[in-house]
Formats: structure tokens, C-alpha cells, sequence
């Protein structure tokens, strides 16, 4: 029996001013995944090496316990992807959308992609380029659902949707690992979607990989401080992660072993947000 | 199925809206042949526009990002490629 669903072990790939460097994650099954980080970090990147659409120049990705290489065919047969833009023709309506794309999936279900386009209310007449942004991911995720895909990769599926849709599309994600034999990757740095539903998260930064790991020990991992200048001492500023100073006083991330130390400053719970911006920020604090 | 004869099948969806401009080209030549042009006139002219009318599965691919499509389904590029060439020719 497969634990992982997805693991990417030690994955490099170097292009002209940008090196994604040392990857590694697991993604155990019926969980779901963030995977968070500023833009231009390597979450992309990331995904199109799990999908085999770049080569890594190093490590090993391996989906379903199998090489993502080798059994590339088999593999997707078994992964819905959600874009951040739709990847359909504009001029398709729902129809052609479900004929094009069945063709390459050999569980696909008519009725439940008919199930999932009643559900979501998308319009059967209408072309894809029509639709809101909100429709057309919906339609991508039907597409990903109709084939019983195990493991949803989903590339900020998020960014530029309202709160309404978001939400839907959240709880829609938590519906669909209810069985805990699916799993998601979930890709955005909208950090508040994946303090609602991710148990799982993946940091990285520059290319490089700054966590990975539980949601809660990340959450437990790291303290905000704040406190006023003058209790500012050089070792503590050593030992803070993206250091704000003003004259009211100073701000930044801190182990939270450490936290202790420091009895003259505010402790407070750090967010995912606080945590990416800080180590964003953060460089050689790290 | 081979996974070439899916790309092609992919291919003739993503061309289908292209369908009409076809048609008109069609009856373009038929008018000519009525006219009494030259059979390989007319057949040298219909080939050149038709190939030229068959390209535009790239111009679509790429105003649709149908490379994420392609990168997300079951085919590899030898049958991408391959199913493209069956179209433009």
C-alpha cells in the first residue's frame, strides 16, 4: 500500500538566472498540501517537474510510488489539474470541452462530469472564453473530478477569485479528501485558503526550500516578536527573521525555542502570512 | 486508444471552430473550377492556403495555453508532435 502519494526527493533544476534547488516533500495520501511562497519562488516550477512538462536535472519525483518519468502515461491518468488560467479552446462550449478531453482518460464518467456541471451551475451553451474566472475554474475542476482523479494538483487556482467563490472552491477541496484516498497539492499565496484547509505545508523561497512539513508544527515552529527599540540587543537581532525597525519600536519572526528568552518584547502567534513574508524578507536571517 | 490518435482527435476539436473558413475555401475553388481555371491551378492554390488555414493549430495552442493542457494529460511529445503533423498534413 502506497503512504505517499507524492514525494519529490532532493529535485534541482537550474535555468539561465534561476536555480530551484534541493527539493523535498511528501505528500501523504488523503491529505492536502499547500505549497506557498512570494511570486517567482519555484512553486510552478515545482508542479511542471511533477508533471514531467520540464526535466529535473537532478533528484526523484515520485507520484504513486512510481517514478513520474517512467510511468509518466499511467501516472496522469490518475492527477486532475487546475491551472490558474483555464487551458481549453475559447471557442468550446461545455460539450466539446467534455469531448476533447475524455478521450485521454480511461475512467472517465459522463454522469459525473454532467453531475459536477449541474452542480456548479456552469452554463451548457456558452463558450469557455466566455466565462467568469470563477466558472472557468470550476469547469477545470469538474474535468479533474469526472476522471476520478487521486492526487489534484492545483497551481493558484485562487488568485483573482472573490471571497464567495473561494470559499466554495475551499470547501469543495475538503468534500473532495472526505474518503482519504485522495490527496491535493495546492499551490498559492493566498495564505488564508491554506490555514483553512491545508494539513500540510511547503515553503519555498528563492528557489530554495525553506520548510516542509505539518501545518502545525509550522505554526508552533515560530513566534512574532515585537518590542521597543532600545530592548533591540545584538543578539537578538541576530536571531530574528525578517527584521522590521521604525521608531516606534521593531518587528520580526524568532524561532520559538528561543522565544523565551526575550521577556521585555510582545510574543504573539505567527500566521503562515507573517512566517512567508519574514523569511521572504528574512535572507540570510534564515 | 494510441495516444497519437487522441492528439489528432484533440487536434480536429481545437481546429473545429476553423470549420467555416474551410468550407469557404472549399466553395472559393469550386467557384474558380466553375469559372474554368485550371484543375492544378486551383489544386496547387487549394494545398498552399489549406496548409497555410492547418497552422493555426499553433497560433491557437498558444493563445489558449494548450501546452498546460497537453502537459497535464496522458500523451507524450513524440505523439503531440506526431498528431500535429497528421492535421497540417
Amino acid at each position: 500500500m502506497i503512504d505517499n502519494y507524492l514525494e519529490l526527493k532532493g529535485v534541482s533544476k537550474s535555468f539561465p538566472g534561476f536555480k530551484l534547488g534541493n527539493i523535498s516533500l511528501s505528500l501523504p495520501k488523503g491529505y492536502i498540501m499547500g505549497l506557498v511562497g512570494p511570486n517567482g519562488a519555484g512553486k510552478t516550477t515545482t508542479i511542471q517537474l511533477i508533471l514531467n512538462m520540464l526535466e529535473k536535472d537532478t533528484g526523484e519525483i515520485l507520484v504513486f510510488g512510481k517514478d513520474n518519468m517512467k510511468n509518466e502515461n499511467a501516472i496522469k491518468q490518475d492527477i486532475g489539474v487546475v491551472f490558474d488560467s483555464i487551458f481549453y479552446v475559447d471557442s468550446w462550449t461545455i460539450k466539446d470541452t467534455e469531448k476533447a478531453v475524455s478521450i485521454f482518460y480511461e475512467e472517465w464518467s459522463h454522469d459525473v462530469f454532467n453531475e459536477m456541471v449541474k452542480r456548479f451551475n456552469l452554463p451548457q451553451g456558452k463558450k469557455v472564453g466566455e466565462f467568469s474566472r470563477g466558472m472557468q475554474m470550476k469547469l477545470m475542476l469538474a474535468c479533474a473530478f469526472s476522471h476520478n482523479a487521486k492526487l489534484l494538483i492545483l497551481d493558484e487556482p485562487t488568485s483573482g477569485l472573490d471571497p464567495v467563490i473561494r470559499d466554495e472552491f475551499l470547501e469543495i477541496l475538503q468534500e473532495y479528501i472526505k474518503d482519504g484516498e485522495r490527496s491535493v497539492l495546492f499551490s498559492t499565496h493566498i495564505t488564508t485558503d491554506l490555514e483553512r484547509v491545508a494539513d500540510y505545508i511547503t515553503i519555498i523561497n528563492q528557489g530554495k526550500l525553506v520548510y516542509t512539513g505539518s501545518m502545525e508544527d509550522l505554526m508552533g515552529s515560530y513566534r512574532l516578536i515585537k518590542g521597543r527599540v532600545r530592548d533591540l540587543t545584538v543578539e537578538l537581532e541576530k536571531s530574528i527573521i525578517g527584521l522590521r525597525k521604525t521608531d516606534m519600536g521593531f518587528e520580526g519572526l524568532i524561532d520559538a525555542k528561543e522565544a523565551t528568552k526575550y521577556k521585555n518584547c510582545v510574543l504573539d502567534t505567527a500566521t503562515i502570512d507573517d512566517i512567508v513574508i519574514r523569511i521572504s524578507k528574512g535572507g540570510a536571517n534564515q | 486508444m494510441n495516444g497519437f490518435i487522441k492528439m489528432a482527435k484533440l487536434d480536429f476539436a481545437t481546429m473545429k471552430s476553423q470549420f467555416w473558413a474551410y468550407l469557404s475555401l472549399v466553395a472559393i475553388i469550386v467557384l474558380f473550377w466553375t469559372m474554368g481555371s485550371s484543375v492544378v491551378l486551383l489544386c496547387t492554390s487549394g494545398a498552399w492556403f489549406t496548409a497555410l488555414m492547418a497552422i493555426n493549430i499553433f497560433a491557437i495552442q498558444e493563445k489558449n495555453g494548450l501546452d498546460r493542457l497537453y502537459g497535464s494529460v496522458s500523451v507524450k511529445l513524440k505523439e503531440i508532435v506526431l498528431g500535429h503533423m497528421f492535421l497540417c498534413f
